[in-house]
């Protein structure tokens, strides 16, 4: 720790604003060159940040082992989908049972769409926060899974609000580069201001050693509500950028594994940092994208590769385990990637390596 | 001056079959430094988790300055102006020494409201940052851990994370402070540093202390009133020099003289 460079608060807003409109420039330039394919993916990196730092201020910084983030993700998709998808569109989906009142008068545009969904989702992490949170350590990741399945099987059912199994079709692709990382930027923002201040603390607190929280006047209850309650609406959020990516949902896309595959990018990223979250969301998106060529034929030197459909979950999960063993507390651990940070081991490497 | 801060009427709490506090009664002026001993399980920490609002008393009543604390929360008494550190050191170990005391005063934040002012910077909630580490920082200088604001608590040695732990319940503005045994695992010489710090900090905050502790000399050393308890029971109430002479005391830690 002594190693670390301090550079001046002027020197670092500086280099973050040069590094934010670098960013921008890069999204500007992707926007109009990029391939389509390309653009999917840099809207998918986007939308994995946001799933995985809301998730990670829950799970890693207050504590709360929950499972139960792909049913917010649910939520805030079908909120999204039924306030954007035109009305044409929605008597066409709804074979079985017509779509009720009011979602069938309305069409609205994008970021309030979005806005709602994040609100609509935080309002059920406040309504499911209160019972579950009064469970501790393996019967709350318990009781949070069963929620995120519960909710899916209600998006199952519910064929008058969700069309049910049929899913629905032919949403409006209103997710575009600036969009998503706009998004992924208020999302980081917002967490990482939150971690820094004094309720971050408190919450690090909460992680730590509960009672001696409450000890130091830390009404935990609350906190944790709080925690899951912001987590929750930027799960919703991100669903909804979701939905407007991929243009098609249905019940079968909110599976746990969903839940799972975004657990994955915070542990892999280190549980309890928000940068070791952006760096796992884009290391599982892109690494999941390398590893297609696994699905598909192909030959090296005189041995032919048939193409297995799956494999690369397998070799994914088998690169996951091997990283796991070297680097147990994931990338970052708890360590957050500063302009000290990387101030210090550029001049580290300047020096040839010496100290 | 001799206003009574905490006084506990006939409170009692029961385990199942086992009654950890039998209608203890007692009380605490201002200023005062007073010691609470007895064997091993005789309810000496269950009484300060009473007093904290970690256990509900079943009988009695636990009044802090008018404040009836019967029913509270933990978090609300410690508001009020009580503070404790536990036997087993309970730091926020993965948090660096100037964190744990800063932690301690978010407590002076009332509303979950404020939040939004701290996610979107505004001046009042950066004001409150900035005088919240001032305010860390003076107390690890008056404590001697100003050197180790930005280590690890877990890093610190023994010692030093009991001050800690004394430093961050001094951070929360307490009026009374519990001590669950401060002295336990020092060394003679680190035992008596500790009971001078003790001292030092009671006259500086202004505060009323209660120390549990086995060790004789720091009791007999700094504390101006003693209770003796011993299967829940409060056995004896004095002087250290009354208790020391006092037949029950010495029966309770000694056992009885058997009679040939």
């Amino acid at each position: 720790m002594g190693m670390v460079k301090r550079l001046s608060v002027k020197t670092k807003t500086v280099l973050t604003i040069l590094f934010v409109v670098l960013m921008a420039l890069l999204i500007a330039i992707a926007d109009r060159k990029a391939s389509d394919y390309l653009v999917l993916i840099l809207n998918l990196i986007a939308i994995n940040i946001v799933f995985a730092v809301s998730l990670n201020l829950i799970n890693g910084i207050t504590g709360i082992f929950s499972l139960g983030h792909a049913g917010f993700i649910a939520i805030g998709a079908y909120t999204s989908v039924l306030l954007t998808l035109p009305i044409e569109q929605k008597e066409m989906s709804y074979l079985i049972k017509p779509l009720i009142y009011p979602f069938n008068r309305i069409e609205l545009p994008f970021l309030p769409a979005v806005l709602i969904a994040g609100l609509v989702s935080a309002g059920f992490g406040y309504l499911v926060a209160a019972p579950s949170l009064r469970l501790i350590g393996d019967y709350l990741a318990i009781a949070t899974l069963g929620l995120g399945e519960t909710i899916r099987v209600i998006a199952n059912n519910a064929w008058s609000i969700t069309n049910g199994a049929l899913g629905l079709k032919g949403i409006p692709p209103y997710t575009n580069l600036y969009w998503s990382w706009g998004w992924a930027l208020i999302t980081v923002v917002t967490v990482a201001s939150l971690v820094n201040s004094s309720y971050g603390r408190a919450l690090k607190a909460i992680r730590e050693d509960s009672i001696a929280a409450k000890a130091m006047g830390i009404n935990v209850f609350s906190h944790q509500v709080m925690s899951f309650v912001v987590g929750s609406f930027f799960a919703g959020v991100g669903g909804a950028l979701w939905a407007h990516l991929i243009t098609t949902i249905d019940p079968k896309s909110f599976t746990f594994t969903k839940t799972f595959e975004i657990l994955i990018m915070v542990v892999l990223g280190g549980l309890g940092s928000i940068s070791g979250s952006i760096i796992g969301a884009a290391i599982y998106t892109v690494g999941l994208e390398f590893l297609r060529v696994l699905e598909s034929p192909f030959k090296v030197w005189f041995i032919n590769y048939p193409g297995v459909p799956g494999m690369r979950m397998v070799v994914l999960s088998v690169l996951l385990i091997v990283l796991m063993l070297f680097w147990q507390r994931g990338i970052m651990g708890r360590n957050e990637l500063s302009w000290d940070l990387v101030a210090s081991s550029f001049s580290k490497f300047k020096r040839g390596g010496k100290r | 001056m001799n206003e009574v801060v905490l006084e506990l009427k006939n409170v009692t709490k029961r385990f199942g079959g086992l009654t950890a506090v039998d209608k203890f009664s007692g009380y605490i002026k201002k200023g005062e430094l007073v010691g609470l001993i007895g064997p091993n399980g005789a309810g000496k920490t269950t009484l300060f988790n009473l007093i904290t609002g970690m256990y509900e008393p079943d009988e009695g009543e636990m009044l802090f300055f008018s404040n009836r604390l019967n029913g509270l929360k933990p978090h609300q008494i410690t508001r009020l102006g009580i503070a404790r550190t536990f036997q087993n050191i309970r730091l926020f170990s993965d948090m660096t020494v100037l964190e744990n005391v800063m932690v301690a005063q978010h407590c002076k934040l009332h509303s979950m409201f404020s939040m939004f002012s701290f996610v979107f910077k505004i001046p009042s909630a950066l004001k409150f940052e900035r005088n919240v580490r001032v305010h860390s920082e003076k107390l690890l200088e008056k404590v001697g851990l100003l050197s180790f604001a930005n280590e690890k608590a877990s890093a610190l040695p023994y010692g030093l994370q009991r001050k800690l732990e004394i430093a961050r319940a001094l951070a929360t503005e307490p009026k009374l402070l519990l001590l669950d045994e401060p002295a336990a695992g020092m060394n003679p010489q680190e035992t008596s540093e500790l009971m001078d710090f003790i001292k030092t900090i009671r006259d500086e905050f202004g505060l009323s202390i209660i120390v549990i502790e086995h060790d004789m000399k720091v009791i007999m050393g700094i504390c101006e009133r003693i209770y003796v308890m011993d299967y829940g029971k409060l056995i004896a109430e004095g002087t250290p020099k009354q208790i020391q002479s006092n037949p029950l005391v010495i029966k309770a830690y000694l056992g009885e003289e058997v009679l040939l």
